[in-house]
């Protein structure tokens, strides 16, 4: 239970920021106590490049308690890409020394008047200067500040102040959203953390045995002990595939005929070197290959999906090394292929003639540097889909939501993974979304096109991945969510029954878990969320089924009311034309998002007023007034 | 209008129900010092032979209490000329509130409706022990308003809440 | 909104400005009395501050009774009944207390046995017990800090049972108190700092304590106003007339808004911790203060959420989100006790102060029998006190 610090950049001064037992209840750790924190100190009309925005950095309870797939570390902001929050993320080891110094959380604000990098220790912050580092890219910047520290760098996309760029912790980032970009406005080019105090744990013997069990749960899954491991989350390419859900040429199809150029299987056949991982994970999802001669960390499917398939790359070396070059400048890969497959496209319909072509290549290595620092067209891509469609047009696809640009999977053959996206709060991520491709096509198989259901089950799934983060696990547990035969066998009795069970499940969903107040819910389910055992015996709160859920949901509108003190409106809540109205399948009448039809259901499993506002009954439930 | 010597009457209701309060107060402080290991921890803290007494000013009941054997022992209704802690209730309407819960003993003491003659640690002490018993004399609803946290109501304390109803208040044990 | 029911009781006559002192004759002219008690100790001697008293009393034809310099810190109720003895013998009339929060206290203590006419003060412990008229007193503060001018308490040591007793009475209240900035002028900083964040203390429990009424409300965000604006001021530059007086009537204020409001688990925690650890009052109070502060959040932050605006100022209040008021009310407290430690070294943790960490569970053991524990706004068990004090340490 360590304490949370507060450092002002401006005036270098550093107090304990007050943290209560009462919001260690309510908010557990990670991106929900990160939105809490941004929710009592962003007033409405914060510029996100001002020295009054504030940088988060949270750690979970499950951090350092040998919990598998738990070293994951959250960063939130008021992103400059999208003007709403933004929690970013991360693996590694940051949040582990982050504890270790005796610190849950860091609250960064102000802005440094010189080059800065701060250093946490157990005795307090230290401010240094950082000229010798700037400019340097993230593993130069790493290896500088050396010793055996958690690392928190910058690029030179961060201190150019690209809208996308992202914060990198060993080989991993908080890459969504422009955390890097507040960092690098703040004159911050790095944060370090280290010390030796060892987390305390209410029942320490308990813990290794939720754990053992836990891991013993992931390996015998057909997905996490098996498939995951072998080919990382890129195995998913194949199921994206089959399934018409991998964007393609800006996401005008939802299938590219090369898809096995760059699947995880051609990776794992030709390029990998070996797995690698955080501390713990018994997925060691990292592909590491070659670049140049080193050992670097490869892509993962995101990266392999949105540089290949919808730029109509089939060359995944091509695609190795950009992956390492933008870790290297500090930018979201994600983002800057959205912006790059959008700046094709436009080129494509003569509305900006930039030279740049699906399928053409050679010239994108340049392109990306110049991104980074703000050269020639790099600049107008730096500022994200969204500004870009706004001066040059082609708005239909522009493929963000909320302007942050969307992740490879394409809704039109997956509706409710569509509706996810369109809520989200953070915009179009695909986790924040609820992840429902898993249940339309990569795990089970419910019917994609339909809208039954789909509100209900999105508000579920968007809670529990929500908990998840809370808690400081990473996503890939989710898998196991399902049980394996169900995901073995898709054409399996049982399996079938299941998924059409799925498409009638919404009133249930709804009245025994949406609605069901948590308190009548006191489960600890095997396989569902086995984070809410962990969190028992780590932390002594009562975190089951019931609570466990009423905690994602009380991030998500945490989320929601910070957004709508932002400016958020219904409005909001959309994708662009080319995903509700152009149909991907132009035989398929029902491939495109009906996403107003969605909303309403959603909203109503929500318990938001028809302008999608939290209502007060809502509110005081979750304690959030 | 002119009237002379007028006799300010009394009020007969209040003084029964707080005497009634009193009388089952009493009894259950002399029977809970026998069972309930919170309230005995709770006047360890008072040598034997000392005597308590809350009065209700002017020439209101008063409960007495006196601590022999490491039990309390409940002496009756009418007040003492001395004791080790005296508890002053300023009017009888202050009694009457405190006793249908309407007030708690923390509050009046800070709204100033209570006088302490003898060392006011003491006059805490006692307030514990005091709040131990209410709990137990009512329901949680009733107690929400008096008590600033309410114990949670284990299978022990709920045993304990019968044994007061039945023999407790009847007979102090 | 106003409370249910509250008594509100402040009847001292307040003298406040540069010449102040001069006035005690005619205010002893007033209340026709003669022959005043003058109750000081001896740092009050030391430091030249009684020779200004008596300076002020020349030319009136009075003349005083007995001057008794020896009040130990906190007060002792052998000392109390000596000076007793002393006042009788020399057959005076009235009681002038020149000093600290102890010798106010002892004053008050003095009366006590004087007008209800025994001669151990022991007799009458306890809480709105006394009946007497008490002997016309006026009490002169020379720091700023405790409020005991205008506070009903009275606290003694009891040197037989090693407790300090308290008795409180609204009787006990001064009939006229003098603020004058030559009283407190020469307070070295790291008094004026620990002294000034007492009374912050004071003022900020009182506004969120179980009796908080209107008029203690008003009175504590006078305080604290005053304090914000000048106590880093007359810490930095102790010669600044204006901040010391500004300092004195916000040590005022604080204590009128505290005795008619009570205090809370800060005080509760720290006097304890004075007890056992022998740490200067004030700023055991400044450390605590915050930690108590966030314990007591889930209950008072729409109260502390309002001192926002007196603590920190306009600007900061409308720029803080309402969410988060009362945290950033906390966090402007931890800003001002790291100011003070950079300025004067004051300590910000009891680990600083000099406290070890195996009496913390002795200190939570004795704050438990504190009679303020049972006001905060959120009930304070063993294990929640020795959380607050590992926290602070």
């Amino acid at each position: 239970m360590g304490k949370v610090l507060k450092v002002d950049l401006t005036t270098k001064q550093v107090i304990e920021y007050p943290w209560t037992d009462q919001d260690r209840k309510l908010f557990i750790g990670g991106k929900t106590m990160a939105a809490k924190i941004l929710y009592d100190n962003i007033q409405a009309g914060t510029d996100p490049f001002s020295s009054d925005n504030y940088i988060v950095i949270t750690t979970s309870p499950l951090n350092g308690s040998a919990a598998p797939s738990s070293s994951r570390f959250n960063m939130s902001t008021l992103s400059p890409l999208t003007g709403f929050i933004i929690s970013s993320n991360c693996g590694g080891n940051f949040g582990l020394h982050l504890k270790r110094a005796g610190y849950d959380g860091l609250v960064i604000t102000g802005k440094a008047d010189e080059k800065t990098w701060l250093e946490v220790t157990e005795t307090g912050v230290a401010f240094h200067n950082a000229d010798n580092l700037w400019g340097l890219t993230t593993s130069k910047t790493q290896e500088e500040l050396g010793g055996k520290t958690g690392k928190l760098v910058i690029g030179p996309g961060g201190e150019n102040l690209v809208r996308y760029a992202g914060v990198f912790s060993q080989e991993r980032t908080a890459g969504r959203g422009g955390v890097g970009a507040v960092m690098g406005y703040k004159n911050l080019k790095a944060v370090t953390a280290t010390g030796t105090k060892k987390p305390e744990f209410w029942k320490p013997e308990k813990v290794r045995k939720v754990n053992l069990s836990w891991v013993k749960l992931l390996k015998n899954h057909d997905l996490t002990g098996d498939k995951l491991p072998k080919y990382g989350s890129a195995y998913l390419m194949k199921g994206m595939q089959k399934h018409s859900i991998l964007a393609t040429h800006n996401f005008k199809y939802g299938q590219y005929k090369d898809w096995e150029m760059c699947s995880g299987h051609t990776l794992a056949k030709d390029h990998l070197i070996k797995n690698e991982g955080c501390v713990t994970c018994t997925v060691q999802c990292a592909r590491a290959v070659e670049v140049n001669g080193n050992k670097v960390k490869g892509p993962e499917l995101e990266t392999l999906g949105l540089l290949g398939p919808n730029l109509e790359n089939n060359n995944i070396r091509a695609i190795i090394d950009w992956n390492f070059q933008l870790d290297e400048l500090g930018i979201d890969t994600i983002s800057v292929a959205g912006s790059v497959a959008l700046a094709m496209e436009l080129n494509e319909n003569g509305l900006w003639n930039n030279g740049l072509e699906f399928g053409k290549i050679d010239n994108l290595t340049q392109l990306f540097e110049d991104i980074a620092y703000r050269r020639g067209i790099g600049n107008e891509l730096a500022e994200g889909t969204k500004r870009m469609s706004e001066k040059f047009g082609g708005k239909a696809y522009a493929i963000h939501a909320k302007g942050l640009e969307i992740a490879a999977y394409e809704p039109r053959s997956a509706v409710g993974h569509g509706l996810g996206l369109a809520t989200a709060n953070r915009g179009g991520c695909h986790l924040n979304a609820g992840y429902m491709v898993f249940m339309e096509g990569l795990g089970l198989q419910m019917d994609p096109y339909t809208t039954m259901s789909k509100g209900a089950l999105v508000m579920f799934m968007q809670n529990a991945m929500e908990a998840v983060a809370a808690a400081g696990s990473c996503f890939f547990p989710v898998f196991a969510f399902v049980p394996s035969f169900l995901i073995e066998k898709p054409n399996n009795f049982i399996t079938k029954i299941v998924n059409v069970v799925l498409k009638y499940s919404g009133l249930v969903v709804n009245l025994f878990v949406n609605w069901m107040p948590g308190k009548f819910l006191p489960l600890h389910l095997p396989f569902m969320l086995p984070h809410t055992l962990a969190l028992k015996v780590v932390t002594g709160m009562n975190t089951h089924f019931g609570n466990f859920k009423d905690i994602g949901d009380r991030g998500f509108n945490l989320e929601r009311m910070f957004n709508i003190r932002m400016g958020l409106t219904a409005a909001d809540d959309t994708l662009p034309s080319r995903l509700t109205d152009e149909l991907q399948d132009p035989n398929n009448p029902k491939s495109k998002v009906p996403l107003k039809r969605m909303l309403k259901d959603y909203y109503k499993a929500r318990g938001w007023d028809e302008n999608g506002i939290p209502t007060q009954k809502k509110l005081k439930y979750l304690k959030l007034v | 209008m002119i009237n002379i010597n007028i006799k300010t009457g009394k009020k007969p209701f209040k003084r029964f129900v707080v005497t009634a309060g009193f009388f089952a107060l009493g009894k259950g402080m002399q029977s809970a010092s026998h069972f309930d290991k919170d309230f005995i921890e709770c006047m360890s803290g008072f040598p034997d032979g000392f005597t308590f007494q809350m009065v209700v000013k002017p020439n209101g009941p008063a409960v007495v209490l006196r601590k022999d054997k490491g039990k309390f022992y409940f002496k009756g209704l009418k007040p003492l000329p001395y004791a080790d802690l005296t508890v002053n209730v300023k009017n009888i309407d202050t009694a009457f509130m405190m006793i249908v819960t309407l007030i708690g003993a923390a509050q009046a003491f800070a709204e100033h409706r209570l006088s302490v003659i003898g060392d006011i640690t003491d006059g805490l002490k006692i307030t514990k022990c005091m709040n131990i018993v209410q709990f137990y004399l009512f329901p949680e609803i009733l107690s929400k308003n008096i008590l600033m946290k309410v114990p949670r109501l284990t299978f022990e304390r709920l045993i304990g809440r019968v044994r007061l109803y039945c023999v407790g208040v009847l007979f102090g044990i | 909104m106003l409370p249910l029911y509250y008594e509100f009781y402040n009847p001292v006559k307040i003298i406040s400005g540069r010449k102040a002192l001069e006035n005690i004759p005619y205010e002893l002219g007033i209340m026709q009395v003669h022959k005043p008690m003058i109750v000081t100790d001896k740092g009050v001697v030391d430091n030249g501050l009684l020779d200004i008293v008596l300076n002020c009393m020349k030319d009136s034809g009075l003349a005083i009774g007995v001057i008794y310099a020896e009040t130990p810190p906190d007060s002792s109720i052998i000392a109390v009944n000596k000076a007793a003895a002393l006042f009788r013998d020399n057959a005076c009339d009235s009681i002038i207390a020149v000093g600290g929060g102890s010798v106010i206290d002892t004053a008050k203590g003095i009366n006590i046995v004087i007008s209800e006419e025994t001669d151990d003060i022991i007799r009458f412990v306890g809480a709105e017990r006394l009946t007497k008229i008490q002997k016309p007193f006026i009490a002169i503060p020379t720091t700023s800090g405790t409020g005991s001018e205008v506070t009903l308490v009275s606290v003694i040591y009891n040197p037989d049972k090693n407790v300090k007793m308290a008795f409180t009475s609204n009787l006990l209240l001064p009939k006229v108190t003098i603020l004058d900035p030559r009283m407190t002028i020469g307070l070295p900083p790291f008094l004026t700092a620990a002294t000034g964040m007492d009374a912050l203390t004071h003022a900020v429990e009182a506004y969120s304590c179980l009796q908080k009424n209107p008029l203690s409300d008003a009175h504590a965000i006078a305080a604290i106003t005053l304090i914000r604006d000048n106590l880093i001021e007359a810490v930095k530059n102790g010669k600044n007339e204006q901040a010391r007086l500004s300092l004195a009537n916000a040590s005022l204020f604080a204590g009128a808004a505290f005795s008619n409001s009570m205090v809370g688990s800060v005080h509760g925690l720290g006097h304890a911790t004075g007890a056992v650890a022998h740490t200067h009052h004030g700023m055991t109070m400044a450390i605590i203060l915050p930690h108590v502060m966030d314990f007591n959040l889930e209950k008072a932050s729409e109260n502390y959420a309002a001192l926002l605006l007196h603590l920190a100022g306009e600007e900061i209040y409308i720029k803080t989100p309402a969410p988060g008021r009362a945290k950033k009310a906390i966090e402007t407290i931890r800003l001002m006790n790291q100011t003070l430690r950079d300025i004067c070294g004051m300590s910000v943790t009891l680990s600083q102060a000099g406290v070890k960490e195996d009496q913390l569970e002795e200190i939570a053991r004795k704050a438990m029998g504190d009679g303020s524990m049972m006001f905060n706004p959120i009930e304070m068990e063993y294990n929640d006190a020795l959380r607050v004090l590992k926290s602070a340490f």
